[in-house]
Parts: C-alpha cells; sequence; structure tokens
C-alpha cells in the first residue's frame, strides 16, 4: 500500500512538468497616446499658382507653378491629377508641374489639384499620412495638338488672304505673322489681333507663313504655319488654226499684288533673253511669236510685284515662270525617243518610240492610234531599229528577237502580225532591209549573191534573182509585187513574174537619182526625179505620163494618197502638188531636215517633223 | 523532442535506484531578474524609426522561472540533472482613437543542466546549502509587430529567432523537511556565457542585428533568481 502512494504522488510530480510550458510571458500594457480628435480644418492659401481661369486651353507645354500656406496644419503634399490618373506629386507646399500636352489626346480633360494637410491631431493615423484634410479644385483642359496645321490661305479681289483658327487661351496679346525670305530665315510682316491678314506683296512665288502668339507676359508660341507652292502663271505655247504660235499664261491668283508681266524670249539655250512684252493688263495673257516653224524658243514670264521684300536681282528667279519649246504642234509626249516616222496611209504614220514600241499616230485626231510594245524572246536587245512599208504603207516589215526573225505586220492593226525564221533563205541581222509589196512579197536580201522573192504569208519562195555584179541587192517592191526596182551591174527596174525577171529599164548604177519610188497608189507607176525634171512613168514600159519641172534641193516625203510632195530648199519647207508641182505652202524654217533628227515628212496636208512636232497645212 | 528530456532523466535516475543512496525528485518556481541589453537597445532603436511616439510599456520585467531536478545524495553531497524555463518579454505601445501599434518581444530559454549541491550545515532540521548549476540556454525569441489604423489592420508580422548559450547559477538553499517532502527556499545569479547570438529560424545565416549599432543582438539571462522548492526525497 505503500509503495502504491510513492508510485501514485511521483506519477502526479511528473504530470506538473508540463505546466511549465504555461507560464509564458505575455505582455499586456497598453500606452494611450495623448491626441485631440477635434481639431479644425486649416485655411490654404495660394501664395502662387498660374492656373487663372477655370478653363485652360493648351496648346503647348506649359509649367504650372505653385506655392500654397496653411494657417495651422502643415502641407503635406500636392497633386496633380488628369482624367483621375496622377500626373504630380510633390511632397511639399510647392513647386513646379509640367503639363505636357503632347501626352493627352484632344478634346476636353479633367485636371484636379489636391492639397494634402496634416490634420493636426497627432494621431498615429496622422503620422503615417493617412489622416488629414484634403482640399481640390478641379479646372477644364482643352487640348488642340493640331493647332499648327489650322492656317488657310485664300485669293480674294487677286490679294493672298491669310486666315487661322483663333487662340483660345486668355494670355494672348496678339498674332505675330512671319514670312520666310530665305530658307529657315523669316522676316515679321505684320502684327495683328485678328485671325486673318492680306499679304499685298505676295504674287505666287512660293513661301512660308508662320504665326505666333505673343502672350500678355512676353512670352511666344508657335501657332501655326502654312507653305505655299510655286503659283506663279504658268506658260504654254500652242498653235493656232493659222499656224500662228502662240505663247500663253494663265492669268495670275495674286493678279493685284503685280505691277507688270513682263515676257522674254530667247533663241534656244542661249541664255540671252529679250523682252518681247510688257504689260500691266492682268487680262493680258497671250503673245503670238515670230519664230519660225522648228525654232527650239526659251521663255520667261517675270512678275514684278507692286511691293515685295523679296524682289531683288538676286531674287528675280522666283518671280518667274519659264518655257522651252520647239514651235509647232508637238506629238512627242515628254521626253522620248523617236525614230523613222514613215507614212504607212492617207491619214496616217508610223514611228519607232524607244526602240521598243511601234506606234501609229493619226494626224486628223491629233493622236496616238495604236501601239505595238514587242517584249524580246530569249534575249535583251533593242527591239526595233528601222523597218520598211509597202508602197502604199499597208505593210510593214522589220527584224525581231534575237535570231532576227522577220515579222510581217499590218500596218493599219499592227498586232495582226506574222514572224518567221527565214535564215535558211538567207541570213538575216537587224541592219538588212527587208521592202515589201502589198501583197505581202518581199524582197530578200542574200548577201552579195542576188535575191529571193518570198510570199511571206504563203511561207514560199517565190524566185531568186542572181546578181550578176558582186554588191547588188532588191531595193524597192511595187503595190502588186510585180515590178522591183534594183541595183545591181545597172539601176534596174524588172519585171517578175513565177518564171523569173525581165528587164523593163535601166541607166548606169554610178548615175544615181536624186528621187525615185514605186507609186503608193497606182500599181503601175514609177517615179522618178532627176534634180530638174520630176517624171510619172509607167513601170510596163517605163514611159511618160507625165513630168513637170522641179529644181529644189531634195524632195523629202511624197503623199501618193493626197497627191502632195514635200520638197526642202535651205530656208523653207515646201509643199507641191504632185499633179503639176506647184508650191501649196511655202513655211519658212530653220530646220535642216537633211539632219535626220529634223527630218520631216508629208501626211495628209501636215509636215510631221522627227523632232515631234507637226505643221497643219489646212 | 528536447521538451522530453527531463522526463527522460528522471526515470533514468529511478531505475538506478540502489540502497546505499538517497534520491529525491523536486520542483521549484521563482522569479528572476533579466538583464536584456541588447533587446532593450533594439526597443530603442525601434522606437526612434517610428514616426510617432511610443513607449516601451514592458521592459523585460522580472518574472517566473521554473525548474525541476532529480538528485541523487551520498553523504552531504547532491547532485543530478536539471530543466529550467525562463521567460520574460518588452512591448513598445502606442494607441489612440485612430489606430494601434504594438510591438511585442516574447524571449523563453529551455535550460537543461547539472545540478550539485554540498550541505553546510543542519541545526534543529533546517539545513543550509550551497548549490550550483551549470547548463545549456536554448533561447527562442518571438517578435510581433502590429498596427491598426482606420479600423484596417496594416500590419500583423511575426518573426522567430533562437540563440544558443551556456550558462552557470550559483547560489544557497534554505531547507526544511516535512513529512515525506523537502521544502526549501533558495537565492542566485545566473550568469551567461557564450556570445551566441540569434538567428532567424528559417534561415541561421540570417542574424538578428540591431539597425542602429549593426552589432548582433544576443540574449541576457543574466540576473537573480529567488525561488521556492519542494522536493520528495524516495
Amino acid at each position: 500500500m505503500a509503495e502504491q502512494t510513492k508510485k501514485f504522488r511521483l506519477l502526479l510530480l511528473l504530470s506538473a512538468i508540463p505546466l511549465l510550458y504555461a507560464c509564458e510571458y505575455e505582455p499586456h500594457k497598453i500606452y494611450e497616446r495623448v491626441v485631440d480628435e477635434n481639431v479644425s480644418p486649416p485655411e490654404i492659401q495660394a501664395v502662387e499658382l498660374n492656373l487663372d481661369y477655370d478653363t485652360i486651353y493648351l496648346y503647348a507645354q506649359k509649367e504650372i507653378h505653385f506655392s500654397f500656406l496653411s494657417d495651422n496644419q502643415k502641407i503635406l503634399a500636392v497633386r496633380f491629377t488628369i482624367d483621375g490618373t496622377e500626373q504630380y506629386l510633390v511632397n511639399s507646399n510647392s513647386g513646379t508641374f509640367t503639363l505636357d500636352y503632347r501626352m493627352f489626346n484632344n478634346g476636353l480633360h479633367s485636371l484636379v489639384l489636391e492639397v494634402y494637410t496634416a490634420s493636426g491631431s497627432g494621431s498615429i493615423a496622422e503620422h503615417l499620412g493617412a489622416e488629414g484634410f484634403l482640399f481640390s479644385k478641379s479646372w477644364v483642359i482643352v487640348i488642340d495638338r493640331d493647332h499648327s496645321s489650322g492656317m488657310r490661305s485664300d485669293v480674294s479681289n487677286g490679294y493672298l488672304t491669310l486666315s487661322w483658327n483663333r487662340y483660345h487661351g486668355y494670355d494672348i496679346k496678339e498674332y505675330t505673322l512671319y514670312r520666310w525670305t530665305q530658307w529657315n530665315i523669316r522676316n515679321e510682316i505684320a502684327r495683328t489681333n485678328s485671325c486673318s491678314f492680306t499679304d499685298s506683296t505676295y504674287v505666287g512665288e512660293g513661301t512660308r507663313y508662320e504665326v505666333e502668339v505673343s502672350t500678355n507676359k512676353g512670352g511666344s508660341l508657335s501657332w501655326c504655319m502654312l507653305e505655299l507652292a510655286n503659283e506663279l502663271p504658268k506658260l504654254t505655247f500652242f498653235v493656232s488654226e493659222t499656224n500662228d504660235n502662240i505663247i500663253a499664261w494663265n492669268k495670275s491668283k495674286y493678279y493685284s499684288a503685280v505691277d507688270t508681266f513682263k515676257l522674254a524670249t530667247s533663241s534656244g539655250y542661249s541664255g540671252i533673253y529679250t523682252e518681247v512684252k510688257s504689260t500691266r493688263n492682268p487680262d493680258d495673257t497671250t503673245y503670238i511669236t515670230t519664230a519660225l516653224f522648228g525654232d527650239n524658243i526659251s521663255l520667261k514670264l517675270k512678275l514684278v510685284p507692286r511691293n515685295n521684300i523679296l524682289y531683288s536681282p538676286s531674287n528675280y528667279p522666283r518671280f518667274e515662270s519659264s518655257l522651252n519649246t520647239l514651235l509647232g504642234f508637238s506629238f512627242k509626249p515628254g521626253v522620248a525617243n523617236y525614230y523613222h516616222i514613215t507614212q504607212v496611209s492617207k491619214d496616217e504614220f508610223v514611228y519607232i518610240l524607244n526602240c521598243d514600241s511601234l506606234v501609229r499616230y493619226s494626224v486628223s485626231e491629233k493622236r496616238v492610234v495604236e501601239r505595238l510594245g514587242y517584249k524580246t524572246n530569249g534575249c535583251s536587245m533593242c527591239n526595233f531599229v528601222s523597218f520598211d512599208v509597202s508602197a502604199s504603207g499597208k505593210y510593214l516589215t522589220t527584224h525581231v528577237d534575237c535570231t532576227q526573225d522577220v515579222m510581217l505586220t499590218n500596218s493599219g492593226n499592227l498586232g495582226n502580225k506574222i514572224i518567221r525564221n527565214l535564215d535558211y533563205l538567207s541570213e538575216q541581222n537587224q541592219f538588212t532591209r527587208i521592202p515589201a509589196s502589198d501583197v505581202s512579197t518581199i524582197i530578200l536580201n542574200k548577201g552579195n549573191e542576188g535575191f529571193y522573192i518570198y510570199n511571206f504569208t504563203g511561207s514560199s519562195s517565190l524566185g531568186f534573182y542572181k546578181n550578176k555584179t558582186g554588191d547588188g541587192q532588191g531595193l524597192a517592191i511595187s503595190m502588186n509585187g510585180d515590178y522591183i526596182f534594183l541595183k545591181d551591174d545597172s539601176l534596174r527596174l524588172v519585171y517578175f513574174d513565177n518564171t523569173g525577171f525581165r528587164n523593163i529599164w535601166s541607166q548606169s548604177r554610178y548615175n544615181e537619182l536624186k528621187f525615185c519610188g514605186f507609186d503608193g497608189v497606182n500599181s503601175d507607176r514609177f517615179v522618178i526625179w532627176d534634180g530638174s525634171m520630176f517624171s510619172f512613168k509607167h513601170c510596163s514600159d517605163f514611159s511618160t505620163i507625165y513630168e513637170f519641172s522641179l529644181t529644189d534641193n531634195l524632195i523629202l516625203s511624197i503623199d501618193y494618197h493626197n497627191q502632195e510632195m514635200l520638197t526642202y530648199v535651205i530656208g523653207h519647207l515646201y509643199v507641191r502638188s504632185l499633179t503639176d508641182g506647184t508650191l501649196v505652202k511655202d513655211i519658212p524654217t530653220h530646220l535642216d531636215p537633211t539632219n535626220w533628227f529634223y527630218s520631216c515628212i508629208l501626211v495628209n496636208h501636215a509636215v510631221i517633223c522627227l523632232a515631234g512636232i507637226i505643221y497643219f497645212i489646212k | 523532442m528536447k521538451k522530453i528530456i527531463p522526463v527522460i532523466f528522471l526515470l533514468t535516475m529511478i531505475s538506478i535506484k540502489g540502497n546505499s543512496q538517497q534520491f529525491s525528485a523536486g520542483f521549484q518556481s521563482g522569479i528572476g531578474t533579466f538583464s536584456m541589453q541588447q533587446l532593450k537597445k533594439l526597443n530603442e532603436a525601434a522606437m526612434k524609426v517610428l514616426p510617432f511616439d511610443t513607449k516601451v510599456v514592458e521592459n523585460f520585467p522580472i518574472y517566473f522561472y521554473y525548474r525541476s531536478s532529480i538528485l541523487m545524495k551520498i553523504k552531504r553531497i547532491s547532485f543530478g540533472p536539471v530543466y529550467t524555463f525562463q521567460s520574460t518579454g518588452s512591448r513598445i505601445s502606442g494607441k489612440d482613437y485612430s489606430g494601434e501599434y504594438r510591438f511585442d518581444m516574447i524571449i523563453n530559454s529551455n535550460a537543461p543542466g547539472i545540478y550539485a549541491e554540498v550541505d553546510f550545515l543542519e541545526q534543529n532540521k533546517l539545513q543550509f546549502s550551497f548549490y550550483s548549476i551549470f547548463g545549456v540556454l536554448l533561447s527562442s525569441l518571438r517578435m510581433k509587430e502590429y498596427l491598426y489604423i482606420l479600423e484596417e489592420t496594416v500590419t500583423d508580422n511575426n518573426y522567430k529567432f533562437k540563440a544558443f548559450n551556456m550558462f552557470a547559477e550559483p547560489g544557497f538553499r534554505l531547507s526544511y523537511p516535512v513529512k515525506f517532502l523537502d521544502i526549501g527556499i533558495n537565492a542566485g545569479y545566473q550568469i551567461q556565457f557564450g556570445n551566441k547570438s540569434f538567428y532567424f529560424i528559417e534561415n541561421k545565416n540570417a542574424k538578428l542585428v540591431n539597425p542602429e549599432s549593426e552589432d548582433p543582438v544576443k540574449p541576457g539571462w543574466n540576473g537573480f533568481r529567488f525561488g521556492l522548492s519542494v522536493f520528495y526525497t524516495f
């Protein structure tokens, strides 16, 4: 029993040990701070705040300077928000907030200023910034970032009038208007409180205007600008129906600011100008030049302003419009290379354009009626170098492609073409001429051996002329393909049928004719001119049909369709009747048509020159 | 695991009881003073960084300690294992209508050691003894920071640290036997030695330092111990 009691006591002792851990120290005291819960709010005084109006028009970066005083509690912070988003926060009673207008979209925004003060209670919350007084004020901000593009120009009574959008800020003193005199150099030309200004000195020479807003506090703001391109009258040239060469210009938009219009001309590119017209009448905008067809003249139209700060000899070019032109109706659009103008019908001619196109032009319609662009097959080369046409102009032959294939096309429809490789008969190159008839037979010269008469549409050789000498060749073929004009041991006109060649006429090959060829209308006719007598001959027996005296220097072209010819005597182009050689039109000119670049032809009563001009006779 | 060490000691001593020795098991409790100089400085530093005024309302005051031991007595000498639990703490406080701030530090130590006692004098059953304890101090520190402002808890953080040090406690004891118990009073002074500072419980490399002096902080258990003991002799 005693033993059991001892064990019980021991167990009681052991069970007390865990109680030790319940005896941990636990703090419990509290310090009650002394504070004043019912403190009155402070009076806030704005010592400085440069936001004078409830609506702020913001056209540029603005610095807001502020300083506040509180009569009791300390100012802890000043905060600016725009549209609810904090933009600036400073833990002070003063500072500068830079308002960058570029950060916001155009339109209305809300600016709120908040001034935070301590509460003055001394509480924990106050010390931690969680308790205090808040004073706020709001403004409406109007942002216009596009004001610089709001300048406009107009013309009123012949003067330039500028206008711009109003600056809505309350701090405006006036607008200052500047005008560029040189690049990035400007002169003040006006100060105004209006939103418009008439510049009586501007004649359209092109410049830049800038408007600045001057503020009451002496600042300035770049408000708007406008660049005006050159608007001087444009010189143009045209030919009247009576072949007068007329220089014209459009009426100046700013005519009231112009004192005098002066027109000067120069021959070619000499640079020596002679004043030919001076007028103060802005409606007088034409001048008829006495220069000749084909003359290259340069013109300058100078506008002398009534009053202009820029008008001085060094700046004269700014007031001038210029033009360089060939006198004559131009059928040449822009800069292009033309070659080989050739009549192909009563009203049309064909030429090579930039060596990659054949162009057909209608004289009566004064326009291009067809263009055949041809892309070389398999290699890079100039597509068209030359071509031949049949006596009437119906067919056109030329070489194409790297293999120098022969193309025959209908000149009335250039796209209707046939291309054949005829190297098996005679090796071709782009300089080999290919005379053709109106029945699609062609002369295919074979080196110095002779030539084939080849039926192009039938794709067969009709005959071969074997040269008697070493350098003969077929020169031309009549409309029906039955007469050949050739050069062999002599100059010959021969008749051809499927049985062979029969000589009609011949003369010494060294006694060259000044002009000869088959008639393009009558297949049995051949024309010949020895420099003094022009004759029409029957092909069949070379008998004379009619003839007349012709002593001009050169026959440039014969228009069989319209029975006229174009001849040349130094200083003159003559259009003559093909019936009797009488003069139809004398065209004085300085052109030299013996120079290939100025070569001319006659088509449908019009002289067409390769330089790109036309003289209409009727 | 460490909390069951005293129990194991006790059971071990019971099992080795022999006829030539006298065994006793006892429990002692009393009050102690605690220097905690470095933790007090830590409080001072904490107060300086607060933007509002506060006070240290409790600063590691005198508090109870608890001790249990099992002793074997041979002639005039008693010795055996002893376990001591001590606790104290501090509080920085500030409270007003807008909120409350508290920064509490509660420091405990579990201190196993060896107890030795020599009887000096015995008169009319009243016995006067000298004792000494050597042991280790397993200190644990818990910091609690709490901030409540305008009906919202802003901060409520707890941080725990530990430290390991040694100690010795010499003293005197006066006891009187009553039936099977031996009731006594004692007075001593605990001396902490060793230079180990607190480390963060989750990272031993993270030391607790005073932000002002940047010195590591260690516990300060130095102080007097006055207690009342009861021993059961068997």
